[in-house]
């Protein structure tokens, strides 16, 4: 049975207090709020330096969305050289489910759509599936890959150091199939480019990896869930009866 | 409706002695379960039929139609929902009544483009010349299907996959891809991907495959559509 451990625990400053706090922390195997600095710093690094990694951003937007659909979900993989990716996003729509995925692979990118019927079809059976279409990949790789998306992610949040002076609340938590520490900011904090601002992170309490970032910006709140860090399986072509044959 | 009355009561018979016998039923073979299929869609008089698909590579836009009539082309009702927006939709409706066609088109949501809201800032029933096609009608979307004649798939050698439906169970039947270009006569746009019946082989899906995607008509409420009216305010 999943044990939730949650002993929130206010930020303390002074000697003795902290003294208190790291005796309770071996004691109980619970973190406290101080360790949020150190515990950023450890995780920004490891996501630095990780080779692939895949990034879930579950969006909560009130701003203008100018008659588009805004995803609910995105969801990137790859290894971070751009040598291949896979994108997922998802727009749930009063029971339709609409997916626009792309891959990259081999110079190629293939891209479809997919709309699942709540309750009348499945994820795993659509009950509308495009074949999906191949185009040569030109962009850059180093500018649109999964390295990219992680350089993006790293540059909106504060950087190492950036949580040196911020007050946390620490919760133990379940998150990812693991127990997990989550960090809530006692403030918003931003990185080097404003707009985004970091609310709360969650990092594994087996090897300190990051498991979450929660942000907020003008009107949207996310939270990118951060998984296979180096272990991302390598992208697959689709198979080619379901990639749309060319004209000619 | 006799039909499927009879096909229930003997379905409940040979549940009954399966129950007894402590067994779960097997689903049809491929050749029954199409042969029960072709004939309802060919004997019924109505049906609703539900689809879904996205517009555009910008968006995107998911479309939803919902389609009650009779087959044969005559009275119906549809209905549309176009997403343009994060909750916002554009509806569009119609009935067809004997020779008469109404439609109306209505916005809703909190961010619907200004354009949009321009447009069609007058949502009132208006009548349309026939021939005007406001919506997918039934009869020429099936019409469109290259249907597989009854005892095309006898012998098949195809599984029934046990699939989700609707909170129950149903089985899906691939067709053959051999029969399905066989059954493709002039003016068949869509060819036969699979189809799926329930546990009294009652006919719940076709999906059908145009070469670009395959798309599922989600049929129900067969034989118990009621007519469509004429609404009670038309716009001069």
């Amino acid at each position: 049975m999943r044990q939730r451990q949650t002993q929130t625990r206010r930020t303390r400053r002074g000697l003795s207090l902290a003294a208190v706090g790291a005796a309770a922390l071996l004691l109980t195997g619970c973190a406290s709020g101080d360790d949020a600095p150190g515990a950023w710093d450890r995780a920004r690094t490891q996501l630095e330096e990780a080779d692939s990694v895949r990034m879930v951003t579950e969006l909560r937007s009130e701003a203008p969305s100018n008659g588009r659909a805004v995803p609910d979900s995105v969801d990137i993989s790859g290894p971070v050289d751009g040598s291949s990716m896979r994108y997922v996003s998802v727009y749930q729509d009063d029971g339709l489910i609409t997916r626009d995925e792309s891959r990259i692979v081999d110079g190629t990118a293939y891209s479809r759509f997919t709309v699942e019927r709540a309750g009348a079809s499945g994820e795993d059976r659509p009950a509308y599936v495009e074949r999906w279409t191949a185009t040569p990949y030109e962009s850059d790789p180093r500018a649109t890959g999964m390295g990219a998306m992680v350089s993006s992610l790293l540059g909106s949040l504060p950087e190492s150091g950036g949580l040196d002076d911020v007050e946390a609340d620490a919760d133990g938590i379940r998150r990812s199939g693991q127990d997990a520490i989550r960090y809530v900011l006692d403030e918003p904090v931003s990185g080097p480019q404003e707009g985004v601002a970091l609310t709360a992170f969650t990092v594994s309490k087996e090897d300190g990896r990051l498991l979450t970032v929660e942000t907020e910006s003008a009107g949207t709140k996310a939270v990118v869930t951060l998984s296979e860090m180096g272990g991302v399986d390598p992208v697959q072509a689709p198979p080619a009866d379901e990639v749309l044959k060319q004209d000619g | 409706m006799q039909r499927r009355r009879a096909v229930r009561a003997a379905g409940l018979g040979v549940v009954g002695a399966l129950a007894l016998a402590g067994c779960a039923s097997e689903p049809q073979s491929a050749g029954e379960a199409w042969h029960q299929a072709r004939t309802q869609l060919d004997e019924a008089e109505t049906v609703r039929l539900e689809t879904a698909y996205t517009t555009g590579r910008q968006g995107p836009q998911s479309v939803r139609w919902d389609i009650a009539g009779r087959l044969d082309g005559g009275d119906a009702e549809s209905k549309g929902v176009m997403q343009v927006g994060r909750d916002s939709h554009i509806t569009m409706e119609s009935r067809q009544v004997g020779e008469d066609v109404f439609v109306r088109v209505d916005v809703d949501g909190s961010d619907v483009p200004d354009d949009v809201q321009m447009m069609y800032s007058d949502p009132q029933w208006r009548r349309v010349s026939a021939g005007e096609g406001q919506e997918p009608p039934l009869k020429s979307l099936l019409d469109q299907v290259g249907l597989p004649a009854a005892d095309a798939l006898d012998g098949a050698q195809v599984r029934a996959e046990e699939v989700d439906w609707d909170g129950g169970t149903a089985y899906r039947y691939a067709v053959p891809e051999e029969v399905a270009d066989a059954a493709m006569a002039e003016g068949d746009a869509t060819r036969v991907h699979s189809f799926t019946v329930d546990d009294d082989g009652e006919l719940v899906a076709l999906t059908v495959d145009d070469g670009r995607a395959t798309q599922q008509y989600a049929l129900s409420d067969w034989n118990q559509i009621e007519p469509a009216e004429a609404p009670e305010e038309v716009a001069e």
